[in-house]
C-alpha cells in the first residue's frame, strides 16, 4: 500500500514545489537605457543563463555548505524581441514642433478649410507619426470633405494611439459615431 | 516689228500660256505658304509668350530641439538662394555665420496655404542641432520655422529635352545684340531675307562652287529648324527662305528673335543636347539669363555658328576667339562702347564646369511629370505659369545621391573586376526614400547618372526581389503561426510542374530547426519554403495580393524566395504598410498646383488603406527588427546606425540584385544595387546595399527619432523558451525570451524539454540538500 502512496506524493510535492517556482520571481521585463536598443545577445551564444541584476549575486549565503553545491542559479533574464527605447514623461521638441502645426490645422478646420487643414496634418505627421491627434484632426477634415473611407480609416488610427488618454479616447468615441452616422457619398 | 505682226498669231498663246504657268507658280507658292503658315504657328506659337511653370521642393520645417547635418543645411540655404555676407543680415537673402549663430533674413513665404513676409532671424546650432530660433527683431522664441520650398525646375515643351523657355524680356539687351552680331547685323530691317548677305554668300560659293550656306538670317535660321531633318538640296534652300518670308508676316520681330533664342541648339553637355538660351546660360555659366555678362553672351552667341567647335568645353582659346569676333562686331555696329569692348575683351571665359551643371532630382522630376499627365498637359505646364508643389525634400535628396555614388564608387573600388568602361553599361544603384504614414516621396535617384540614361529604376524598371520578399510569406504565416512556431532546415526536394527543385540555404546553416524570427532575420530559405508549403502558395499570393504589386504573382514554390519581378517603388510601397500600423499608403510626389497669383488648383492629399491588421503589423516590425538586430542586416551598428531600425535584406540568384529595405516609425528608404543587364554584382544585400543605406541615414539626423512602433491591441507578450517555443519554466530554461504574439495564437503549454523529466528523482536531491544544510 505505501509503496503506491509514495510516487503520488512525491508527484504532489513536485508539483507544488513547480507551483512555488511559477509564483516567485515574475520574468523581468527589460528596460533600456536612453536611445540605444538592449544588446541582445545572438542564439548561438552560450545558452548559459545571463546574470541579472548584480545585487543577487554579491549577496553569497553566509554560511558555506560543507558540500559543495552550485550556487542557485540566477534566474536569467529573458531578452526583449521588441525595442523598448525610453519614454520620457517630457514631450519631445519634435512633438511639440508637431502639435504646433496640429493646432494650426485645428483652426483651419474650425474655418470649414479641410484641405489646407489637410495638407497642414501632413506636414504635421511627417514631422511626429506618433502624433495621435493628428490622425483625430484628419478624420475630422474628411468628414467635412465626405469622405467616409478616408475617415473611418484615420478615426481608427487615432483610437489606436490615444488609448492610453482618457480624454481624448472619449473624443475618438464620439467622433466615431458621428463618422458612422454618415452617409456614403464616396 | 513685221516678225511679231507675222507672228501674233503664236506669239500671244505663248504669252498666254507663260503668264498662265506664271501665275501657278505664284498661286503654288502663295498656297505652299499658307500652309507652311498654319504649321509654324502649331510648331513655334505655343511657345511664343510662355511663362515655364516651376517646381517646387517640400517647405522645411525647423524647431528648436532638432537635430541636423550642418553641412546639407547649409547647402540648402545657399540652393534656396541665401547669400553669405560679412554684416548682420540687413535684407531679405542674406545670412551670416557667427560662432554658434546663423542670422537669417528670411524670404518670404509664398504658399497657396500660407503667405508670410520674410524677416530676421537667429538661429543657434551646436553640436548637430538647432538649439534655438529666435525672432531678431523682437526677441521672440519661435517654435516652428518654415523655409521656403526651393525651386526644382521649369517645365518644358513636349519634347521634353534640356531646354528652359525665356522670355525676350528677361534676355539683356547686350546679350541679344551679341546674337545679331554673331549671326544677322541687319536683323531688325530686314523682312527675313537678307539680299546683301544672300548676294555675299552666292559669291563666296561661286568660288568654292558648292550650295551656299551663309547668308543666312535669323529668320531663316530658324525656318531650317522647323524642318526637323537638315538637307542641302536648292529645293530645301528655296523652302526655307519661303518660311523665312512667312514667318516674317506672322510675327514681329522681337517674336521671332523669343522664338529663336528658345530654340536654337548650342551644343552637348555630356551625352545631353543643350537647345535653347534659358539652357545654354545654366550649361556653360551656371545663371539665369538675365545674369549673363556681356562677355558671357558673347561667347553663347559666338556658338551657334558651330556649337561644338566653339564651345568653351571644348576649346577655350577657339571660344576666345570667336567670341572676340562677336564682340568686334557689336562695336563695328555701335551697340556697346569702347570701354565696354575692352573690358570685356579682357575678361576670362569661365565656364561652370560640365560636371557641376546637373538639374535637381531629374528622376523625381520625370515621374513627377507623369503625375502631372493627369491634370494638365504638357503644353499648359510650360504656358501657364503654374507653381508645381512637391514632397521632395532636398537634404534628403542630396543624401541619397551623394550615398548612392558613393556606394557604388566603394564598390567597385573593392571589386574591380565591377568596373564597366561603358558608362551605359556600369554597375547602377536606385534609392527612394518615403516617409510610411503619409507615402510623401522625400527622395528619388533613379540611377547612378541621370546624363549617360534617363532609366528611372525605381519607376521603371522589373526586378526581383530575392529575399527581400520573404516578410510577405512570413505576415501571411502570421495567421496560424507565430515568431515562436519551429521551422524546418532539413533540405527537401520539391516537385514543380516534373521538375525537381531542390532550395539551398545562402549559407550553411547547421540547425535542423529553428524559430520562424530567426528563419527570417538569418533568411534561411530552406526554412522558409517550408513554411510557405505549409501555409499554401494560394495563401501567400492572397496575402500578398493585399499590397497591390502590378507585377503578377504566381503561386510557385520558388515565390517564397522572391522569384518574381516587381516595380521597385511598389516593393517600397508594400513595405511602408508594416511601418505604418498596417495603412498603405498612396506614394505622393505632387502636393499641389496653384497659378501665378498663388490660388490653388489642384490638390493631392495622403490616401491610405488597411493592407494588414495593426498587430499583425507590429509583429513584422518586431521580426524585421531582427534581421537588424542579430540577423543579416546585423552589421548596421558597426555601420553607424543604432537607432532601433526594421528591415530586411535581399539578394536574388547569381547575385543579379542587392537589395535593402529599412524603416523606422519616422522614414522608410530602399536601396537597390545591380546591373541593368542581370550581370551578377557579386555582392549581397548587406554587403552592396545595406552600407548605402546606413550612409544616407546618418546624414538626415532630423529623420532618426530614436522611437519605435506604438503597440495596438491584440497584441500580448509571453517569456519563452528560445530552444522549444513553448512558454519557460523558470529556473529551468537556461535560455528564455520575452516574445510578442498575436492574443488569439499566443503559446499556452510550457516548454516540454526542460520540464521535470523525472520528478523522484530530483524531489530526493531537494531532500538531500534540505538534510545537508541542518
Amino acid at each position: 500500500m505505501s509503496t503506491n502512496i509514495k510516487p503520488i506524493l512525491f508527484m504532489a510535492i513536485g508539483v507544488l514545489l513547480l507551483c512555488f517556482g511559477c509564483a516567485t520571481t515574475p520574468p523581468r521585463t527589460v528596460t533600456t537605457p536612453k536611445q540605444t536598443p538592449e544588446p541582445v545577445t545572438t542564439p548561438e551564444q552560450t545558452p548559459e543563463p545571463q546574470p541579472a541584476a548584480p545585487s543577487p549575486e554579491k549577496t553569497e549565503p553566509a554560511k558555506a555548505p560543507t558540500e559543495p553545491v552550485a550556487p542557485p542559479k540566477p534566474i536569467p533574464e529573458p531578452r526583449s524581441t521588441v525595442p523598448s527605447p525610453a519614454q520620457t514623461d517630457k514631450p519631445t521638441p519634435r512633438a511639440v514642433a508637431s502639435l504646433g502645426l496640429t493646432e494650426q490645422a485645428r483652426l483651419l478646420i474650425e474655418s470649414k478649410k479641410p484641405d489646407d487643414a489637410i495638407s497642414t496634418l501632413e506636414k504635421a505627421m511627417n514631422l511626429d507619426p506618433n502624433n495621435g491627434r493628428n490622425y483625430y484632426f484628419l478624420a475630422e477634415a474628411w468628414m467635412i470633405k465626405g469622405n467616409k473611407t478616408q475617415a473611418v480609416q484615420f478615426n481608427r488610427m487615432a483610437d489606436l494611439y490615444l488609448s492610453n488618454d482618457a480624454g481624448w479616447k472619449l473624443k475618438v468615441q464620439q467622433q466615431k459615431g458621428r463618422i458612422d452616422k454618415m452617409i456614403i457619398t464616396r | 516689228m513685221r516678225i511679231i505682226k507675222k507672228n501674233i498669231h503664236l506669239i500671244i498663246p505663248m504669252l498666254k500660256g507663260v503668264g498662265i504657268i506664271l501665275l501657278l507658280i505664284i498661286l503654288g507658292t502663295a498656297a505652299y505658304g499658307w500652309s507652311l503658315s498654319k504649321d509654324i504657328e502649331k510648331r513655334f506659337s505655343g511657345r511664343r509668350w510662355s511663362i515655364p511653370s516651376k517646381v517646387y521642393s517640400d517647405s522645411t520645417i525647423l524647431y528648436p530641439g532638432q537635430e541636423i547635418n550642418p553641412e546639407l543645411f547649409f547647402d540648402k540655404l545657399k540652393g534656396l538662394g541665401y547669400r553669405e555676407v560679412p554684416y548682420k543680415p540687413a535684407q531679405k537673402g542674406e545670412l551670416r555665420r557667427k560662432g554658434d549663430i546663423l542670422d537669417l533674413f528670411l524670404n518670404d513665404l509664398n504658399l497657396p496655404i500660407q503667405k508670410r513676409e520674410g524677416f530676421p532671424v537667429e538661429i543657434t546650432i551646436r553640436e548637430g542641432a538647432i538649439i534655438e530660433i529666435t525672432n531678431s527683431q523682437s526677441g521672440e522664441s519661435i517654435p516652428l520655422l518654415e523655409l521656403e520650398p526651393q525651386e526644382l525646375s521649369l517645365f518644358f515643351g513636349p519634347e521634353r529635352e534640356q531646354r528652359r523657355l525665356i522670355s525676350i524680356d528677361d534676355v539683356p539687351v547686350q546679350v541679344q545684340r551679341a546674337f545679331l552680331a554673331a549671326e544677322d547685323v541687319r536683323f531688325y530691317e530686314h523682312h527675313g531675307l537678307d539680299f546683301r548677305g544672300i548676294l555675299r554668300a552666292i559669291y563666296a560659293d561661286l568660288r568654292q562652287k558648292g550650295i551656299y550656306q551663309g547668308g543666312s538670317t535669323i529668320t531663316q535660321q530658324l525656318a531650317k529648324n522647323y524642318f526637323l531633318t537638315p538637307e542641302k538640296t536648292l529645293s530645301r534652300k528655296l523652302k526655307e527662305m519661303l518660311l523665312a518670308v512667312v514667318m516674317e508676316t506672322k510675327y514681329e520681330k522681337k517674336e521671332i528673335l523669343e522664338i529663336y533664342l528658345n530654340e536654337i541648339y548650342f551644343g552637348q553637355n555630356g551625352s545631353v543636347a543643350i537647345n535653347g538660351l534659358g539652357e545654354a546660360s545654366y550649361s556653360y555659366f551656371g545663371k539665369q539669363v538675365n545674369e549673363l555678362s556681356l562677355g558671357e553672351g558673347a561667347v553663347i552667341a559666338g556658338l551657334v555658328k558651330a556649337p561644338n567647335i566653339y564651345s568653351p568645353y571644348n576649346n577655350l582659346e577657339r571660344s576666345k576667339t570667336r567670341r572676340d569676333q562677336v564682340l568686334k562686331n557689336m562695336v563695328k555696329q555701335g551697340w556697346i562702347s569702347q570701354a565696354e569692348y575692352e573690358s570685356a575683351l579682357s575678361s576670362p571665359i569661365k565656364p561652370t564646369g560640365s560636371q557641376t551643371y546637373g538639374r535637381k532630382a531629374p528622376y523625381f522630376i520625370d515621374y513627377l511629370s507623369s503625375q502631372l499627365e493627369e491634370f494638365y498637359s504638357k503644353d499648359a505646364l510650360s504656358t501657364l505659369g503654374l507653381s508645381v508643389f512637391t514632397t521632395l525634400d532636398t537634404q534628403v535628396q542630396k543624401a541619397a545621391e551623394t550615398a548612392l555614388s558613393r556606394g557604388l564608387a566603394r564598390i567597385e573600388k573593392a571589386n574591380p573586376s565591377l568596373k564597366k568602361k561603358d558608362p551605359q553599361k556600369q554597375l547602377q544603384g536606385a534609392i527612394i526614400v518615403l516617409q510610411p504614414k503619409t507615402g510623401y516621396i522625400l527622395a528619388m535617384v533613379g540611377g547612378r547618372d541621370y546624363n549617360v540614361t534617363q532609366f528611372n529604376r525605381i519607376t521603371q524598371a522589373k526586378r526581383q526581389p530575392g529575399s527581400a520578399f520573404k516578410p510577405f510569406v512570413y505576415l501571411a504565416a502570421l495567421d496560424r503561426f507565430t515568431p515562436a512556431t519551429r521551422l524546418s532546415n532539413i533540405p527537401v526536394t520539391y516537385k514543380v510542374g516534373g521538375k525537381e527543385w531542390r532550395p539551398e540555404n545562402y549559407s550553411p546553416i547547421p540547425e535542423e530547426q529553428m524559430s520562424l524570427r530567426t528563419a527570417l532575420a538569418r533568411s534561411v530559405n530552406i526554412a522558409t519554403v517550408d513554411l510557405a508549403m505549409k501555409l499554401g502558395l494560394d495563401n501567400v499570393v492572397r496575402t500578398a495580393s493585399a499590397f497591390h504589386f502590378s507585377t503578377p504573382l504566381e503561386p510557385y514554390p520558388s515565390l517564397a524566395l522572391g522569384a518574381l519581378e516587381v516595380i521597385p517603388l511598389e516593393l517600397a510601397r508594400a513595405y511602408c504598410a508594416f511601418a505604418a500600423d498596417g495603412l498603405l499608403p498612396v506614394p505622393l510626389s505632387l502636393k499641389e498646383v496653384s497659378d501665378e497669383n498663388g490660388n490653388t488648383l489642384n490638390s493631392k492629399h495622403m490616401e491610405v488603406e488597411q493592407a494588414v491588421p495593426p498587430a499583425k503589423a507590429f509583429i513584422m516590425d518586431s521580426l524585421l527588427n531582427s534581421v537588424v538586430v542579430e540577423g543579416t542586416a546585423s552589421s548596421l551598428k558597426t555601420l553607424g546606425v543604432s537607432q532601433p531600425v526594421a528591415g530586411k535584406t535581399g539578394t536574388t540568384s547569381d547575385s543579379r540584385d542587392a537589395w535593402f529595405v529599412g524603416y523606422t516609425p519616422d522614414i522608410l528608404a530602399m536601396v537597390w544595387v545591380g546591373f541593368d543587364d542581370g550581370t551578377s554584382m557579386q555582392g549581397t544585400g548587406a554587403s552592396a546595399a545595406l552600407p548605402i543605406w546606413a550612409d544616407l541615414m546618418k546624414n538626415i539626423p532630423q529623420y532618426l527619432s530614436g522611437g519605435w512602433f506604438r503597440r495596438p491591441e491584440g497584441v500580448v507578450d509571453r517569456v519563452i523558451c528560445s530552444e522549444s517555443g513553448q512558454l519557460a519554466i523558470p529556473g529551468r530554461c537556461p535560455d528564455t525570451l520575452r516574445e510578442v504574439f498575436l492574443e488569439q495564437l499566443a503559446p499556452t503549454e510550457y516548454c516540454s524539454i526542460h520540464q521535470v523529466q523525472n520528478p523522484v528523482k530530483d524531489i530526493n536531491q531537494e531532500v538531500k540538500d534540505l538534510v545537508n544544510k541542518h
